[in-house]
């Protein structure tokens, strides 16, 4: 029951993510999707229309564009998991005073059409796990090449300060990646194995069974997909910050992250 | 005596001329990422090397051998020696024009070129595209000189051809990593290190004076103080023309801007600094700021990627240059045959020097490899091309940790 529960509140966060992160700015969309979390009693028209109200009048969107988001966030609820983007729990995790746990819909109080006056709701379900951090990665297992314990390591550090600098880019980033990998000069399997760790929504541990070589193309891959998302500055930002956090963990005493960039 | 003064006067600008490469390094450089400063700056120093020789070998017959083929080509004195010291000092002035008009392509390319690649691109500049319009336009017997077109100091010669050859360069690359967004948004790459652009901007003007004052026809010459005031006022007026456009269009007024805007008042004179009244300069150089600055923004949203906006500079300048020469000859003000003659000279440079260039590219481009791959610009051309970076102390090489890192 929590299961489906849970599953359910996760499709509600990313149909709101596909709806209201084109009209949004990353904070505001952070905070609607806190506030759906804790507002947001079922799917049904009604409780629709009035999160929608409730997000445009905070962000002074017009009639127009509500009317439209209505119709778009309905439509995204039906979707299959694999057309929405990715789960935002982490990022909104990260940007959460506290540490929040996500609602169930059956907990949550119902909307009275005045967002001001949103009360939050009793948890009930199990907190899904937090993002690990890289320092505390289970990636200790000697028996696993370094270089594939580093660029896990860097990948999840990437991945992080993405989710926290640029939540909403997450899925275009995922995209882009996703649209290089046919390029990559390894094996399917290997290309897999990196299609089923970008579709993984939470963090993935981007263990990935190959050689050095391949593993800095992969990270290139992702540079210039961050390139494309986000602009060549941050890129370079969020892979320099993602290699000091790399280079704390244990493999890279014997493996260099520095190798694979 | 006079004419040994006017070797000297010669000499001297050829050392300013000469100086301006260190002009185009500080900007460029400044202007790219720390990544990528080495490279800029290599370019241009091996670039000064290559053309150098090959000018001397080749260009200067091409250009202004006393033989010419219709008007259209130089064809006698390749590898010249044996000549008089005056001949040899024009030979070596010349050679520094050559080398100027080169060097603005390298900073338009910047971050994104295989070093090899421009390397030949320079070389077949050098040799078979600059020449030739230098040809047109300075030999006695150019068919564009012949029509009476004036071109003092290489608007037309160095300047347009040059940002002809950049905007080809441009757009056979393509634009850096990430400097356009997928909505059309173009996305600030800022240089990394302005101070170093302000000091090249200040290093340009000063050559500046030796590009209009050696192309007087002696240090004796009425026309020298006339046109050096002139240099320096169309400097002074494109950096205020680039101040109104920033100021009264509400943005910020940018140092980069700024230097750009003055740059282009000097373009913008170089045509006419001997045939013009300071007035005329200076209408000229403040036009030429406005039209730069506001160029430069009209190009980046065409997502044409100019790293230094070279192609503003030097081309919008270059070609608002010779239409000004024309519209402000001193004592024959506003004459429409003179005014078409020039237009035909702007025409010509780039109906030439673009498809030539573009050619040029594409062909370095099959047979080398143009554009350094996706690893090189994330990791740097620095690096991946000449194996040193810039700044050890606060960079990151892959290189220089390999060093450390045995493994």
């Amino acid at each position: 029951m929590n299961g489906m529960n849970i599953n359910q509140a996760s499709q509600r966060r990313r149909a709101a993510c596909a709806a209201l992160a084109p009209v949004l700015s990353e904070d505001a969309l952070i905070a609607a999707l806190q506030w759906q979390q804790q507002t947001l009693s079922s799917d049904g028209i009604t409780a629709i229309i009035a999160f929608i109200d409730g997000v445009a009048e905070r962000n002074g969107l017009d009639a127009a564009t509500r009317k439209r988001l209505y119709r778009i966030y309905h439509e995204a609820l039906q979707r299959p998991e694999a057309e929405l983007p990715l789960d935002p729990w982490p990022a909104m995790q990260a940007a959460a005073p506290t540490p929040m746990a996500p609602v169930t819909a059956a907990a949550s109080t119902a909307l009275n059409g005045s967002p001001a006056v949103a009360v939050p709701s009793p948890i009930e379900a199990p907190s899904p796990p937090s993002p690990p951090t890289v320092a505390s990665a289970p990636f200790e297992d000697p028996s696993i090449p370094a270089e594939q314990r580093v660029f896990a390591a860097l990948m999840r550090a990437l991945l992080e300060g993405m989710r926290q600098s640029h939540a909403g880019l997450l899925d275009e980033l995922r995209q882009s990646s996703l649209g290089q990998l046919p390029r990559l000069r390894s094996s399917a399997q290997v290309r897999e194995q990196v299609r089923a760790a970008w579709n993984e929504g939470e963090p993935a541990p981007w263990l990935i069974a190959t050689g050095e070589g391949t593993l800095a193309e992969l990270v290139n891959q992702v540079y210039v997909a961050l390139c494309e998302t986000l602009g060549p500055i941050d890129a370079d930002r969020l892979l320099t910050e993602a290699v000091r956090e790399a280079q704390r963990t244990s493999a890279a005493r014997s493996f260099s992250p520095r190798r694979l960039v | 005596m006079t004419e040994w003064i006017n070797l000297a006067w010669v000499g001297i600008c050829c050392a300013l001329v000469f100086f301006m490469q260190a002009g185009f390094a500080l900007v460029e450089g400044g202007l790219s990422r720390a990544k990528n400063s080495i490279n800029v700056i290599m370019k241009v120093y091996l670039g000064t090397c290559l053309i150098g020789v090959l000018f001397w070998v080749a260009g200067y017959g091409l250009a202004f051998g006393r033989e010419s083929a219709g008007g259209w080509l130089g064809l006698s004195d390749f590898a010249p020696g044996g000549q008089t010291s005056a001949q040899a000092m024009n030979l070596l002035y010349q050679a520094m024009f050559a080398t100027t008009a080169v060097s603005i392509v390298s900073g338009a390319v910047a971050e994104r070129m295989r070093y090899g690649a421009y390397l030949a691109f320079a070389c077949l500049m050098a040799l078979l595209i600059y020449p030739v319009y230098a040809h047109w336009a300075w030999n006695p017997q150019g068919w564009l000189k012949q029509l009476g077109f004036v071109d003092f100091a290489g608007d037309g010669a160095v300047h347009t051809v040059g940002a002809a050859a950049a905007a080809a360069g441009v757009l056979v690359l393509g634009p850096r990593l990430g400097r356009f967004g997928r909505d059309g948004s173009v996305r600030d790459i800022p240089g990394h290190n302005l101070p170093m652009v302000a000091l090249g901007g200040f290093v340009l003007w000063m050559g500046w004076f030796g590009f209009n004052g050696g192309s007087v026809s002696g240090i004796d010459s009425a026309n020298l103080g006339v046109t050096l005031l002139n240099t320096h006022l169309g400097a002074c007026a494109g950096g205020l023309g680039a101040l109104a456009f920033m100021r009264l269009s509400g943005r910020p007024v940018l140092l980069s801007a700024s230097i750009n805007g003055s740059l282009c008042g000097l373009v913008s004179i170089t045509g006419g600094a001997g045939t013009m009244a300071p007035g005329a300069a200076l209408l000229s150089g403040f036009i030429g700021g406005v039209l730069c600055t506001w160029g430069a923004e009209w190009i980046r949203r065409r997502r044409l990627d100019d790293a230094v906006d070279a192609i503003a500079v030097h081309g919008l300048g270059g070609i608002w240059g010779l239409l000004a020469a024309g519209l402000f000859y001193e004592g024959d003000l506003f004459n429409p045959q003179r005014i078409a003659v020039q237009a035909l000279g702007a025409v010509a440079a780039v109906a030439f020097a673009f498809p030539a260039s573009y050619l040029t590219f594409r062909l370095i481009g099959r047979l080398t490899g143009l554009r350094a791959p996706t690893l090189n610009e994330q990791r740097g051309l620095d690096y991946t091309e000449h194996h040193e970076i810039g700044y050890p102390e606060f960079q990151e090489a892959r290189g220089r940790l390999n060093l450390e890192d045995p493994a």
